[in-house]
């Protein structure tokens, strides 16, 4: 499998993991708590896999006409933090999973509270995180679901046809 | 082929990783221990969260909820393409 097929995978799982962790009438709070724990992992491997990117936009940024490479930066750093306040929040918030994590009853209200807050906010960065990886996003559909669903596909392969996105994002 | 030859570097980019967020699951600890402590059967909003704790829904709604997920992923999806819009204008 392609870096880019498996990162296209991994990135579906994340924005689907994202989505459904906002919808909590559809998921129910036990599914909610769950499924706020296991966005954990493909988090960090989404980091992992991605760390060549970190490193030469954090490189780029330094330069000064590197405009959007530094807000790219500042908005994934913004998003990494909330994704992690998010994440904390909820389990120290729990009701179903962690019931009692060994805090004060009073503090519970706080902790739900910014959590409510972190995963508002998330929302927006997502969304704004899709916006500026948009190219790779096409690219990639383009390439490796748009391509493979069409008739002529197997064809096009077979002579080359496909390329893969530039590096993503 | 193991994880290590596919990703080179793999441990300490783990650490890192991990490492970050630790550091950031800290200062969030810390800051809101800051906060004064506010005794949950007192002032303004305790009957508020009280019933907001009983609105939270425990069982799946899957028909209710639809509409629910639906909204947000519209609402993530917008944001991606006001925000590809704009960006692309001033950046």
């Amino acid at each position: 499998m392609s870096r880019t097929r498996w990162l296209l995978i991994l990135d579906t799982l994340l924005l689907v993991l994202a989505v459904a962790l906002q919808a909590l009438r559809f998921t129910g709070l036990s599914l909610h708590e769950w499924l706020g724990l296991i966005i954990a992992p493909p988090l960090v491997l989404h980091l992992v896999v991605q760390w060549q990117w970190i490193v030469s936009t954090w490189r780029r940024a330094t330069a000064q006409a590197a405009r959007r490479a530094r807000f790219n930066l500042i908005l994934n750093g913004v998003l990494f933090v909330f994704m992690v306040v998010a994440i904390v929040s909820g389990v120290l918030a729990s009701e179903v999973i962690f019931p009692r994590v060994g805090l004060a009853e009073g503090r519970k209200p706080l902790w739900s509270d910014l959590h409510s807050f972190a995963a508002n906010t998330l929302v927006a960065l997502v969304g704004l995180h899709l916006a500026l990886n948009w190219r790779w996003i096409a690219s990639a559909v383009r390439v490796h679901v748009i391509r493979r669903l069409s008739p002529g596909a197997s064809a096009a392969a077979r002579r080359g046809l496909t390329t893969e996105p530039e590096e993503s994002p | 082929m193991t994880a290590e030859r596919r990703i080179p570097g793999l441990p300490l980019r783990c650490i890192w990783v991990i490492g970050s967020a630790a550091i950031v699951a800290i200062i969030s600890l810390g800051l809101v221990d800051l906060i004064p402590q506010r005794r949950p059967d007192a002032g303004p909003g305790a009957n508020h969260q009280e019933s907001r704790e009983k609105q939270r829904p425990r069982a799946p709604d899957l028909v209710g909820g639809l509409g629910e997920l639906s909204e947000q992923a519209l609402l993530v999806a917008g944001i991606a393409f006001a925000g590809r819009t704009i960006l692309r204008i001033r950046l």
